[in-house]
């Protein structure tokens, strides 16, 4: 039997792509966090601007503005080799 | 709330490039990855997902052999004759389960090949894992399946079934489980990968 218990047996950050449609309420929450206060929608599509260069390692948007819904497509490319 | 949130986006003193450097004139807690993402997902969970409604999230989760192997160490009955396991994941749906056992007249240690006969499409799909017949397998299969006896997983033969949505309802996160559409299972030599699929319903 080999001797695995010092093995890293860590499960790596998945790769995870899609489109996370967000109600305004929770964008803002999350936006406010990132950029202040945020009370219309241009400071929110900059908030999302600000959020995508945040994020060297994967991709965010295009951002869609859809009544009081915010879509935001994603990819993350994760800890996952391809193969 | 706000505190709630803070915790997805906010405070992250850890996300910052590969480099370990924030990008310049970016703050470092901009950063949203997958962890801020299933953090989103488990703070909208306790509110029935409304405000994501409509999301959707296809994802690769490769899941080391070496992880396995210890969720199925840990899942052994104390005091049982099969007292470890392992698994070596090999290319093309394959595998070798690794049992030592202390019970005379056994062996110290059984190898059982396997292979993923079918995989799963969604997660009420079974996964119908084949042990290779031939050796010691007819001998050990009881005790192989009194060792990896646990929810979502029978034997029929010398085939087990894994019933992934069993094993989900009784997860941590099975909320999020929940919103499994589709699952596939493949292996690699050392890895399995999980390929799966997230849908919330649209409100």
């Amino acid at each position: 039997m080999p001797d695995v218990a010092s093995a890293d047996s860590t499960i790596p950050m998945p790769a995870l792509r899609g489109t996370l449609r967000m109600e305004e309420s929770l964008a803002n929450e999350l936006l406010a966090l990132l950029a202040g206060k945020l009370k219309n929608s241009d400071s929110q599509k900059e908030g999302m601007a600000r959020v995508a260069a945040g994020n060297p390692g994967g991709r965010i948007g295009p951002v869609r503005f859809r009544d009081r819904w915010v879509e935001l497509d994603f990819d993350f490319p994760g800890n996952v080799a391809n193969d | 709330m706000r505190r709630r949130a803070k915790s997805i986006l906010a405070g992250r003193d850890s996300h910052v490039n590969p480099a370990g450097i924030p990008s310049p004139g970016v703050e470092r807690n901009l950063r949203m990855d997958a962890s801020g993402l299933l953090e989103v997902l488990r703070h909208e969970s306790t509110e029935g997902f409304k405000r994501i409604a409509g999301s959707r999230v296809e994802g690769t989760l490769p899941i080391p052999g070496t992880a396995i192997a210890r969720a199925l160490r840990e899942g052994l009955p104390r005091g049982g004759p099969v007292t470890a396991v392992d698994i070596a994941l090999q290319a093309g749906n394959r595998a070798v389960l690794l049992l030592a056992i202390d019970r005379f007249p056994f062996p110290r240690t059984v190898e059982l090949p396997l292979a993923i006969e079918r995989s799963a499409d969604t997660p009420e799909d079974a996964i119908d894992l084949q042990l290779m017949p031939g050796g010691l397998l007819r001998i050990v299969l009881p005790l192989v399946s009194s060792a990896l006896n646990r929810p979502g997983v029978t034997f029929h033969g010398n085939r087990v079934r894994i019933v992934p949505r069993e094993m989900l309802d009784r997860a941590d996160d099975r909320a999020i489980a929940g919103l499994l559409r589709s699952i596939r299972l493949r292996t690699a030599p050392g890895t399995a990968t999980l390929d799966f699929a997230l849908e919330v319903p649209d409100a």
